[in-house]
């Protein structure tokens, strides 16, 4: 009986030979054919792998130890799908390679930081997933670490977790918050910037100067029609006969002429829209090494419309910018003022009287009540305010 | 109506200061115990009944009070009526407003009219003829200008009494409408047999109380309507007026009409504000666009609001009073009404013609918007478009004027200097009223181009008909009252949150902070100062049974009408501080303030006061202005936030 095992184990051998010879041959047939049809993430069912017409007369056991060969080598990913079908998924070679030097657990903690791609893995989710010992997972990491596999790094949305992520890609855009970030900080001086830019260029587009103020009175709105102390009073009749509007202009005149916006005419085409400020600030150059999206000046400028700078309007079929209170807006440029505390150039926004005098502005106005610890009797804010200090 | 604490306070202090300290301790008592008779407030107030009737008289008199006697008993309720008390704020700019609008007559009449509360139309008669001979002794030459004879004063009221200003008074004027309302109510119910009414009999029920209860209202209105017959509308006697516009003040003093003697007028103040809410409108029209469009605006205000009893809808009565369609003007009726001393070629920024969308712009708008949503930008709604060409090619001259002059600043200013002579010389008259018409129109698209939408283009008759959607202007007016105070408060970062949030909704706080651009701990420390401030808050979403902090969805929302409220009774609290401090120094200044009261001192306090005393009154005197200037000014903003 062992003389002839011998021959027939040797048969077997060499059966075995010329099997995992074909099988190695099919492998690699049924791996270049899947690489040739399918893209990156495509998926194959078993249907799917026999239709590509690799393994001879739809044989499935074949199928099967062709399969499983090329899942050893690491080049097939198994899965399942939410119907329990099994599924495969083709890796790339060189990948495939790193798998193959890994064990076990090193491996799964690979494939699972693979998967997660851009947007990297919270050390947490991994042990979560894996139901690893906490020593053995860090181990695997720091193995993973040195093999330069991986590397940890940050994500701008969950800033104080650890995360990995693959060493040869790039985190992405929501990992690191796009543009708006540096160095995985909201890069609020570059954002303000930009903001000025803008504004100063929509307004400059949307405005009309005139060098002569003739329309517009330069007194302050404050005090002068509603609190004019001679209302009460009754007027002189003669007072009447001389138009006011004249009166204003002769004085507006001998001033200094000054600089005004003007509003532009009803359905005026030409106020820019989000392309051309997109489109602007590419061509200035101050955005050096970032580039902005037409989405992302989208944002910008919506945020500006939110601080009721600029409003939207609608011309020719698309949504152009003007500015806001144009003929309350200052000529001066905004951008690139150094003083954080001159006012110079900054958009003029609506006043309401009521945060102007104290009460609006008073820390302790819900305590103040007369007879209170504070009150109309002891009021520091409006002695300041009326200037009895 | 409910008011609240500070509202009340206020309510009293006013009085306090214009009737005395009987009146305003009465009014107190009455807005904090409610509905009381005689017997309730002698209780309340522990004053004796003899002082209180006093007292109940001269709230009576200024028409601060509702009172009401039942038919079967003798006793007699009474109620503060809160809204006539905080129109004492308002007396002077009511009357600086009706001088603009109608005249120095017209305002003294008012303003004795507010003196008197109400009045017979036989003793103001008495009044005026008692004034009138030193009227015309001090100024001859105006002598039209106030109210010198018996007819004049006939003729004055009847133009008050038509334009609505004034008001006819009956006894059950002073009645509270909602109780009125709530009576008919209970009338109809007790006339509609069976003991189960069903819902629409309910319903058909409250309609004919609604009815009946603006039969009620406008009772008041009878003794216009009668002049209207007598005289032709007001609005027409207006465009007659402009006709003559140079003497136009006192073409009707001949034609006075007779007015029953016995009548008693008092002042409406629910037109009034209408008047205060068009001067306002203009005000934000030259804020937000600039001010020669503001007065084009101030005419088309004048003529929209020409027959508009009140701001809003009455709620007692809104079941049965509609909308009221929007009244519309033509672009030529506001032309002739439009004050000939506007430059109306300023106040607009010139582009070459090419750059002008005019199909876009004419585009008329019939329907009545529903809501006030940012939509309309978005969505290309194709309303139906004039006729184009016929419409648009006057700009066209225009437009081929400009491209004539390459808009240089010394060619403008010769344009509009040729323009001035040409109107005097009205050598071609035509065309310079076609090219002002054309340029006032300008105004009128910039206008309705507006952000605000403060016009509606509605029709092309008459070179284009427009009109003013009061509901949702006066929206978004509040909205910008309210995004002025939250940028001053919580500063632009506050504010561009709180504009994501009634735009977007309820949102999570990743989502609010990536579309703001601010880090996650900016935002998180705006928002908490505005949840303890009250205008934005938290709502729990628990993603499943657990309610788990951290299976939890945390949004933020704004609540505008909540924070409309609360800042409301804010305004009312300053106003109110504003008002005490103004007491508190009066106090201190008590000794010279009495001296100056003196007969022998008004008039020439300069020469009989030391220096010292008299820099330090006239200090007063500042700080008085400004306190009062300033509670004027947030006057402004409760009419925006109640009343408009």
């Amino acid at each position: 009986m062992a003389p002839s095992a011998v021959p027939r184990a040797a048969a077997n051998a060499s059966q075995n030979d010329s099997d995992a010879a074909k099988i190695a041959v099919w492998k690699q047939a049924l791996y270049e054919r899947v690489m040739e049809s399918g893209r990156n993430n495509d998926v194959f069912t078993q249907d799917d792998l026999i239709d590509l017409g690799v393994i001879p007369n739809g044989d499935k056991l074949l199928l099967i130890r062709v399969v499983q060969a090329l899942s050893d080598d690491k080049l097939f990913v198994t899965f399942r799908d939410a119907s329990n079908n099994i599924l495969w998924k083709w890796r790339d070679a060189q990948e495939a390679h790193k798998y193959k030097q890994l064990d076990d657990e090193q491996a799964m903690v690979y494939s699972l930081i693979d998967d997660s791609g851009g947007d990297g893995i919270w050390s947490q989710t991994l042990q979560r997933r894996l139901n690893m010992h906490d020593s053995v997972l860090k181990t695997a990491l720091k193995h993973l670490q040195t093999k330069g596999l991986i590397a940890p790094f940050k994500n701008v949305e969950h800033p104080n977790k650890k995360m990995y992520i693959k060493a040869s890609i790039q985190p992405s855009d929501r990992a690191t918050g796009g543009p708006w970030y540096t160095d995985q900080n909201l890069d609020e001086a570059f954002i303000e910037d930009l903001q000025r830019v803008v504004f100063d260029y929509v307004k400059n587009q949307s405005s009309y100067v005139s060098k002569h103020s003739g329309g517009r009175t330069q007194t302050p709105s404050k005090g002068v029609v509603k609190g004019n102390p001679d209302r009460g009073k009754k007027r002189d009749a003669r007072e009447m006969n001389e138009p006011p509007a004249k009166a204003v202009k002769t004085s507006a005149s001998s001033t200094p002429r000054e600089a005004v916006l003007l509003p532009l005419p009803a359905g005026y085409t030409g106020y820019p829209t989000v392309r051309d400020i997109a489109r602007l600030l590419s061509a200035s150059g101050i955005t050096n090494n970032t580039i902005l999206s037409e989405s992302d000046v989208k944002k910008l400028v919506d945020v500006l419309v939110w601080d009721n700078l600029l409003e939207p309007i609608r011309v020719a079929g698309k949504i152009g910018y003007r500015v806001a209170r144009v003929s309350k807006q200052s000529t001066d440029v905004w951008a690139g003022r150094e003083d954080p505390t001159g006012r110079e150039g900054q958009p003029e926004s609506y006043l309401s009287p009521y945060t102007e005098a104290p009460c609006g502005r008073c820390p302790v106005f819900d305590l103040c009540e007369e007879g209170g610890p504070v009150g109309p009797s002891n009021c520091e804010y409006f002695k300041k305010w009326l200037g009895m200090d | 109506m409910l008011v609240t604490k500070h509202a009340a306070e206020l309510c009293a202090l006013l009085v306090n200061d214009l009737y005395g300290e009987l009146p305003s301790r009465i009014l107190i008592a009455l807005l904090t115990k409610g509905r009381s008779t005689i017997l309730q407030l002698v209780q309340q107030t522990s004053l004796n009944p003899r002082h209180l009737r006093n007292g109940l008289g001269v709230l009576f008199h200024q028409n601060l009070l509702y009172a009401r006697t039942e038919p079967g008993s003798k006793t007699t309720t009474y109620e503060a009526n809160p809204d006539a008390c905080y129109n004492l704020i308002r007396s002077g700019k009511i009357l600086e407003v009706l001088e603009q609008r109608f005249g120095a007559a017209e305002r003294d009449l008012v303003q004795t009219l507010m003196l008197l509360g109400h009045a017979r139309i036989q003793d103001l008669g008495q009044a005026f003829s008692t004034r009138a001979p030193q009227a015309n002794g001090e100024t001859n030459g105006t002598q039209s200008m106030l109210i010198g004879s018996e007819s004049r004063l006939r003729s004055v009221l009847a133009r008050l009494l038509q334009a609505e200003i004034v008001e006819a008074v009956r006894a059950d004027t002073f009645r509270n409408p909602a109780e009125v309302l709530d009576e008919y109510k209970q009338e109809m119910a007790k006339a509609s047999p069976g003991d189960r009414i069903s819902n629409k009999d309910k319903l058909a029920n409250d309609e004919k109380a609604a009815e009946r209860y603006i039969a009620f209202r406008d009772n008041g209105k009878a003794i216009k309507r009668q002049l209207d017959q007598t005289r032709g509308s007001y609005a027409k006697r207006r465009k007659l007026q402009n006709g003559h516009s140079t003497n136009g003040d006192h073409i009707d003093d001949d034609d006075a009409p007779h007015l029953n003697p016995n009548i008693i007028v008092r002042v409406n103040y629910e037109k009034c504000l209408v008047e205060l809410r068009n001067h306002r409108l203009v005000a934000f029209a030259s804020d937000s666009i600039g001010e020669t469009t503001a007065s084009v605006y101030r005419t088309v205000l004048d003529l929209t609001t020409a027959h508009m009893s009140r701001c809003r809808i009455d709620p007692l009565a809104a079941m049965k009073e509609p909308e009221p369609a929007p009244i519309t003007v033509t672009t030529l009726d506001i032309f002739d009404h439009l004050d000939e001393a506007i430059d109306v070629s300023r106040g607009i920024g010139k582009v070459s013609g090419d750059k002008i969308d005019t199909f876009r712009i004419e585009k008329v708008k019939m329907e009545v918007p529903q809501s006030d949503d940012e939509s309309e930008i978005e969505s290309d709604d194709d309303g139906p478009v004039p006729n184009g060409r016929s419409n648009t090619r006057p700009r066209g001259n225009t437009d081929q004027h400009n491209d004539e002059d390459p808009f240089s600043e010394s060619d403008n200013d010769t344009r509009t200097n040729g323009e001035r002579s040409s109107r005097v010389t009205f050598d071609d008259s035509s065309t310079s009223r076609t090219r002002r018409i054309e340029q006032m129109r300008q105004h009128l698209l910039l206008l309705k181009d507006s952000k605000h939408r403060f016009i509606r283009h509605c029709g092309t008759q008459g070179r284009g008909q427009w009109t003013v959607d009061f509901r949702l202007l006066m929206a978004r007016f509040r909205d910008a009252e309210m995004d002025a105070v939250i940028e001053q408060s919580f500063g632009r970062h506050g504010l561009r949150l709180t504009r994501i949030l009634r735009e977007r909704g309820k949102l999570d706080e990743k989502m609010l902070y990536s579309s703001a651009l601010m880090k996650k701990g900016d935002v998180q420390g705006k928002m908490l100062a505005m949840q303890m401030a009250g205008l934005v808050d938290i709502q729990e979403v628990p993603r499943d049974t657990n309610r788990l902090a951290n299976r939890t969805l945390f949004f933020w929302h704004f609540d505008g009408d909540k924070t409309q409220a609360q800042l409301l009774d804010d305004v009312y609290k300053a106003m109110l501080r504003c008002m005490q401090t103004l007491q508190v120094e009066r106090h201190k200044e008590r000794n010279i303030l009495s001296f100056v009261e003196r007969k022998d001192v008004q008039g020439k306090e300069e020469e009989v006061m030391t220096a010292e005393h008299y820099n330090k009154y006239n200090s007063h005197l500042e700080v008085q202005d400004r306190l009062l200037g300033q509670v004027m000014r947030l006057d402004d903003m409760v009419s925006v936030l109640r009343d408009f």
